[in-house]
């Protein structure tokens, strides 16, 4: 399975580390190697302040990396100058959690899909006019709606203005951030939907970041499971739900309600105790070692690595063996 | 049971430059003791403007109570004075926020907000007050309580911040807790910590709970009985059970479909989604709010709002194909299918 898939984008070793004070350190990311091959949909799961964000941000050189590289179809992204550095920019895209915020209230929505268009020189006149026509047909919205500005839309309408504009260029990789985070439950299902759409008709790659994993699970084709800055797991999305490795992954799963009162009942749950610690000084050992219903020792003082255990299921725990002979 | 709320025919509406926004329509529902109430909508659905009602907590202007009544105890809310009102709140009727980041007075210490609502309504001394608040304090579980009693809510995570919104709103003993998105700003680890922490507490003093959310899945967990909104109406209401398995209202069927489940696997397939948006409540349409977007919608839903049908006892849906004279339709939903597989092979058994 493994080798006959391309791979689009290569992370290893990415660190981000933003500086709150003398030599103060926020660890967002802390030594991440994933790779994204084309075609997939990444989903990216993790609690807020867990560095899935940053990562989307960091991997699209929107966040300087403070080491480690990301190779784009081979090159290192952080090395690249001029003209293949614009180029990298209009391969590669971002869709913002908040549609709201993301559009600029006094630019018309042509302006706003255009924006990219008008950046790189790639037509003007009729010829852009009929592209952004086209984009917008190409979301589900309709032509007249070129000239209006944002505030006359609804939440899923402005995300679908978002998605657009992110298409403009023909990218080959785009970063959803939380896409369908504010929009509501009806109105997301046509957000994901048309996502599903674009890719199979235009072959994107997509890196989906969210926090509601029931959505992810449906979306992804693999799914990483961030916790403080770290990658605990990462394997295709049904052997992630059906067979979890690291203890996080088993109490995350189990914490969501599933809508149907009969199972939900029967449900045990994992709960776990405290909060998040800090990424300002995180656990020197495995980080989640003082939540972990597992933890022994070793937890304390030995970060686990990100290994592949089973054929393309990584996990990073020294105990995983002992999590799946308990189910 | 006994019934300690009933709202008969509310009709909200607020004044704006605009025009007049109809936010709830015609909603009438009954709370009984000690049972979970869900009302579950999507954004201006009426949701929230209907629970905060109950507390008449709805700046007016420009919110407006155009008709009905709120009878708590018989007595009807809506004549009540601000005066009034005051006693009630936060003593007979607690309330938490969706954001336990904004909701919670920043300049103020956890504790003296805890004990605020003791020193009014129950006219208790500080030291007094003082140790109910810490009590308060160990039972919503805030590891201790001694020292974060004087602390100030920046120095809390968010579920800890909702914690105290809990026990804030608890500390009266108050007969209605009114949770409105209570876990929504939340992650899915500490909201399966608060909703456990709401159910416990519940258990201990007998409160009801009115549960405003949009998450299924919460509501499936905590909720004995529902109300679905749309469009400033009730469109259906009934059981949990009844609801998730033998909804007899299209738009409930469409809520039910367009929500992936983590226990189901992943099929290549697309979600069903409800195409269209919810209606523009300046100009609410004169038949049923959803008939819009209504794959079933007949030429009576457009123009002649449906009466509540009862399908069994204690659920009433709000749509025209329950009348004796409309076509037949089965529920489409998958969850009622799975349900009726699973009693087909128990029967075989």
């Amino acid at each position: 399975m493994k080798n006959d898939k391309e791979i689009l984008i290569k992370v290893r070793n990415l660190k981000k580390y933003f500086n709150i004070d003398k030599n103060v350190y926020l660890k967002a990311v802390d030594d991440v190697s994933f790779d994204i091959y084309k075609g997939e949909t990444l989903g990216l799961v993790g609690e807020s302040g867990c560095g899935k964000s940053t990562i989307g941000r960091t991997i699209l050189n929107i966040y300087h990396a403070t080491s480690g590289t990301v190779e784009y179809k081979g090159s290192n992204i952080y090395k690249l100058k001029g003209k293949e550095a614009k180029d990298f920019t209009k391969k590669a895209q971002l869709i913002f959690q908040d549609p709201y915020a993301s559009l600029n209230p006094r630019m018309l929505v042509s302006n706003i899909i255009g924006e990219g268009i008008d950046i790189h020189k790639l037509s003007s006149g009729q010829e852009r006019m009929n592209r952004i026509h086209e984009l917008l047909e190409l979301v589900g919205l309709n032509k007249e709606h070129a000239n209006r500005f944002p505030h006359e839309f609804s939440g899923g309408q402005r995300q679908r203005i978002g998605i657009a504009r992110a298409l403009a260029l023909d990218p080959e990789f785009i970063v959803c951030d939380e896409p369908i985070s504010a929009l509501d439950v009806s109105i997301q299902a046509q957000v994901v939907n048309l996502l599903k759409d674009l890719q199979e008709k235009m072959g994107l790659t997509y890196l989906f970041i969210a926090h509601d994993l029931s959505m992810v699970r449906y979306i992804s084709d693999r799914v990483a499971v961030m916790y403080l800055g770290s990658m605990m797991e990462l394997a295709n999305s049904n052997e992630l739900y059906e067979n979890p490795l690291h203890p996080y992954t088993k109490a995350l799963l189990s914490a969501i309600p599933i809508p149907d009162p009969q199972v939900q009942r029967k449900r045990e749950r994992i709960v776990l105790e405290g909060d998040v610690p800090s990424p300002i000084n995180p656990p020197k050992g495995c980080k989640f070692a003082d939540r972990c219903p597992m933890a022994k020792e070793k937890c304390k003082n030995e970060r686990p690595k990100l290994e592949e255990v089973k054929e393309n299921h990584f996990v990073a725990c020294h105990y995983w063996k002992e999590v799946e002979n308990e189910i | 049971m006994k019934k300690i709320l009933e709202v008969r025919n509310l009709e909200v509406s607020f004044d704006t430059y605009a025009g007049e926004v109809q936010a709830v329509r015609d909603v009438s529902f009954n709370l009984y003791e000690g049972e979970t109430l869900a009302i579950v909508g999507e954004s201006g659905s009426g949701k929230s403007v209907t629970a905060k009602s109950l507390m008449r907590l709805n700046p007016e202007p420009p919110a407006r109570y155009k008709g009905g009544e709120i009878l708590f105890y018989g007595e009807n809310i809506l004549n009540k004075k601000e005066k009034e009102m005051q006693e009630i709140r936060g003593s007979k009727i607690g309330m938490i926020f969706q954001d336990p980041m904004t909701s919670l007075n920043p300049t103020m210490t956890v504790g003296k907000q805890i004990m605020e609502a003791l020193i009014k309504h129950q006219k208790v001394k500080g030291s007094k007050a003082r140790e109910t608040a810490l009590e308060m304090l160990r039972m919503v579980q805030i590891p201790n309580p001694e020292k974060r009693f004087d602390e100030y809510p920046h120095q809390f995570s968010g579920g800890m911040r909702q914690r105290v919104m809990i026990a804030i709103a608890l500390v009266c003993n108050p007969q209605i807790l009114i949770a409105d998105e209570p876990t929504t700003a939340l992650d899915v680890t500490i909201q399966a910590q608060i909703l456990d922490l709401m159910k416990d507490l519940q258990d201990k003093i007998n409160t009801s709970i009115i549960l405003i959310t949009h998450d299924l899945g919460v509501v499936a967990h905590s909720a004995q009985r529902i109300i679905v909104m749309y469009g400033g109406k009730i469109v259906e209401s009934g059981s949990t059970d009844q609801i998730f398995y033998k909804s007899r209202h299209p738009y409930t069927w469409g809520l039910l479909n367009s929500v992936p489940r983590l226990d189901i696997k992943k099929e290549d397939g697309r979600l069903d989604s409800i195409e269209g948006t919810p209606p523009d409540l300046f100009a609410p349409p004169q038949g049923c709010p959803f008939a819009d977007r209504c794959e079933y919608a007949m030429e009576i839903c457009r123009k002649k709002m449906p009466p509540k049908f009862e399908i069994e006892e204690n659920q009433h849906s709000a749509c025209w194909l329950n009348h004796e004279f409309a076509p037949k339709v089965d529920n489409p939903t998958q969850i009622a299918k799975s349900l009726q597989k699973k009693e087909v092979q128990s029967n075989e058994k």
